[in-house]
């Protein structure tokens, strides 16, 4: 359970559009407690010794690091693409490992069980085979050749589509979903998780997502999220082992798991075991 | 003849661990075979069961225990001259 790599990743603390001088408040980053201040424009984080923390603001988040040597935030090209709607979701706080959290967003498997009649529905329960690599260039894993029959893909979406995902994990505690955009079919939308590690069995998940929906109400846009992210915590929440295993001898895990299972493969090479179970589960 | 499938399995390998738990899983999936080291960054095995129990051997085993890293996962076809009824360590 290593905190040494952790330290070195970037990691939100806040939604930039709700930072209010004068308001400022504590949280807890990798088990530390945080203070976080200032404005959109000046954000501050401060530490529990007093030291000020580097901050960057970036998809629409106030991002923070303890390391002294950190990695650079990896870099989404969508937010920079100026006729999309971009929304922050809020925040999700989950009593689980914050990679258990990132595991589940990668799981398509249970989408016609536990968000059924939105993201997915019975008899509609096959998983096609799809492809899982670590891209080796960049780092990252990825999750492609993804299609899966959703009733209703997106707030955006008037009827069941055959949709297309592909799924990136840029950082150990995020995760990117690029999916079918309905009224704009060749291109994709972008739905994020940015998970704040709060400690190795507590997170707070900040959805995001970068869409082509200029129709829907920004209210309508965060409850379809809030509604999927809120149906996944009791589930997460009675995850057991509560960590991630890395050693899943108890598990049987199958092609539909693939993606997990690169994941946690890429996760143990890093060493990035912050939140994850080192030993036999 | 029994049809299966040798799997091979490269990374670093050398963890007391791998063996047995390669050894675990195959009969937690009810598999018939063998598995043996080759050498610290080698592990080959030779599997006969249904292909979905194959296909999870090789998904679990692409991630083994928590002490080795396995680097690549290789599979080929494989006739046992006689059908295996248990599954053991060479």
């Amino acid at each position: 359970m290593s905190r040494e790599y952790a330290t070195n990743d970037w990691y939100p603390v806040a939604d930039a559009a709700r930072m209010i001088p004068g308001h400022g408040f504590t949280t807890r980053l990798l088990g530390e407690p945080l203070e976080v201040s200032g404005s959109f424009e000046n954000p501050v984080v401060t530490a529990r010794d007093g030291r000020m923390l580097p901050v960057q603001v970036r998809y629409g988040h106030v991002w923070t690091t303890t390391g002294s040597a950190p990695r650079p935030l990896f870099d989404i090209a969508e937010a920079d693409e100026t006729d999309r709607t971009f929304v922050p979701c809020g925040a999700v706080q989950v009593r689980c490992s914050p990679l258990r959290a990132v595991e589940n967003f990668l799981d398509i498997a249970h989408f016609p069980f536990v968000h059924t009649g939105i993201l997915g529905e019975e008899p509609h329960t096959q998983v096609a085979p799809y492809k899982v690599e670590i891209r080796e260039d960049a780092d990252e894993v990825w999750a492609t050749q993804i299609g899966f029959h959703q009733p209703q893909a997106a707030k955006s979406a008037t009827e069941a589509i055959e949709t297309r995902y592909e799924y990136r994990v840029p950082a150990p505690t995020t995760a990117v979903l690029y999916k079918t955009c309905p009224p704009k079919p060749e291109a994709w939308d972008v739905i994020a998780i940015f998970v704040q590690p709060v400690a190795e069995d507590m997170c707070i998940a900040w959805p995001w997502m970068a869409l082509y929906d200029d129709v829907s109400p920004y209210a309508d846009l965060v409850q379809f999220q809030q509604e999927i992210f809120l149906q996944d915590r009791s589930i997460l929440e009675n995850q057991k082992p509560t960590l991630l295993p890395l050693d899943p001898r108890m598990e049987i895990p199958t092609r539909c798991d693939l993606t997990s299972v690169v994941y946690r493969r890429w996760l143990k090479r890093k060493g990035a075991t912050y939140g994850a179970l080192t030993t036999a589960a | 003849m029994t049809c299966g499938a040798i799997l091979t399995l490269t990374g670093q390998l050398s963890a007391e661990s791998a063996l047995p738990w390669i050894h675990h899983r195959g009969q937690l999936l009810n598999l018939a075979g063998w598995v043996r080291r080759e050498d610290d960054q080698t592990i080959r095995m030779a599997l006969a069961g249904p292909e979905p129990l194959i296909e999870a051997m090789e998904i679990a085993c692409s991630l083994g225990p928590g002490d080795v890293l396995v680097d690549t996962i290789t599979r080929a076809r494989h006739t046992f001259d006689e059908k295996p009824d248990t599954f053991v360590m060479l």
